[in-house]
């Protein structure tokens, strides 16, 4: 993991958007623009986004979770399917403004980086798209997985800090209930 | 066959920049941003509302029938009024498409569970904007309904 304690340069980064909500889409542009991102690709709809996908180089990729039809989990499946495709690897961030269990982990599945829950709160965006810059996370491509790495690395846990496996196990054994963001970030390692 | 490697990491180059901002400069401008776009937000939310208050009387079959409108219009405000300070509406507005959602994948309907949330959102948005002890009693009672007729959140 890279260290960090001082500025952030936002501003040559590539990013694409795909949300078909207007007022949704505009409101995560806001903050990319408050985080001097100055390119930045919005497109209304999966269709839209592959083409942008296939044609162009982004440093992330920011798909919105509930779009009618082909929704951001099925996206990102598109998007670690293609390996000559330049953004195979790239990292995918899914916004969706309900965050089951169940959705987290087939998000997790399909080779999201991360989820994040709307409406998007700047520091919370900011502190993910930081950790995405820290980690040099490793990337699995088999026959059923494409994506990063999604096993968690046994450290042995500072003795300041009680062991969170049981926590862990209790989420996700109840599959029915609403996460919230740090527990979401809980099973993405 | 199983590959794992390390990706070149492309969001690296970003850190330690020395023409950029410190993280709180970042947010900060962020957030101004966001507080510009509340009035949006709210005209945007208020219109939405509008149109779920009008199911509030619906018969069972219109609601039945209409049930993939009503929760597209849901969605809308459960992804943006949180934004705006309305967090109660857009959980509120979150169950309704939790309902409708249940309708889809698992077959699960119940038109008075849905007429309560629909009322429910009526209600707290009569209210002041932000989100207090009151909202967190709705909020837990209407999550228990939708457990009580089947829908999962």
């Amino acid at each position: 993991m890279r260290s960090f304690t001082g500025k952030l340069d936002l501003s040559r980064s590539r990013v694409l958007v795909v949300d078909d909500l207007h007022p949704s889409r505009e409101l995560m542009l806001q903050v990319l623009m408050g985080f001097r991102v100055k390119n930045v690709h919005a497109c209304t709809s999966p269709v839209e986004a592959r083409e942008q996908i296939a044609a162009r180089v982004f440093d992330l990729i920011i798909v919105d979770g509930e779009m009618p039809g082909e929704d951001g989990i099925s996206l990102t499946r598109h998007v670690r399917a293609e390996p000559k495709q330049p953004n195979f690897t790239a990292p995918i961030l899914l916004v969706s403004s309900s965050t089951p269990v169940e959705k987290v982990m087939r998000a997790r599945d399909a080779g999201a980086n991360m989820v994040i829950k709307k409406p998007i709160a700047p520091a919370v965006l900011l502190a993910r798209i930081k950790w995405l810059a820290c980690n040099d996370r490793d990337f699995v491509k088999t026959d059923s997985y494409c994506g990063p790495d999604r096993r968690f690395k046994s450290v042995p846990m500072s003795e300041a800090f009680e062991e969170r496996r049981a926590d862990n196990l209790a989420l996700t054994a109840s599959p029915d209930r609403a996460m919230s963001q740090d527990e979401v970030d809980s099973l993405f390692g | 066959m199983v590959q794992i490697f390390t990706p070149e990491n492309r969001l690296a180059p970003i850190l330690g920049g020395l023409a950029g901002e410190t993280p709180n400069q970042l947010i900060a401008e962020a957030d101004a941003r966001v507080g510009a776009l509340r009035g949006v937000i709210r005209n945007y939310v208020a219109k939405g509302l509008e149109v779920i208050a009008g199911y509030a009387t619906a018969d069972e079959s219109i609601l039945f029938a209409e049930s993939a409108t009503l929760g597209d219009v849901a969605r809308g405000v459960a992804q943006i009024a949180g934004a705006a300070g309305m967090e109660t509406i857009g959980e509120i507005a979150c169950g309704i498409c939790a309902m409708i959602e249940s309708l889809t994948t698992n077959g699960v309907w119940h038109t008075e569970a849905l007429r309560v949330h629909i009322n429910a959102l009526k209600l707290v948005n009569q209210g002041a904007v932000g989100r207090d002890a009151t909202d967190d009693a709705i909020l837990r009672r209407l999550s228990a309904v939708r457990a009580a007729v089947g829908v999962l959140d």
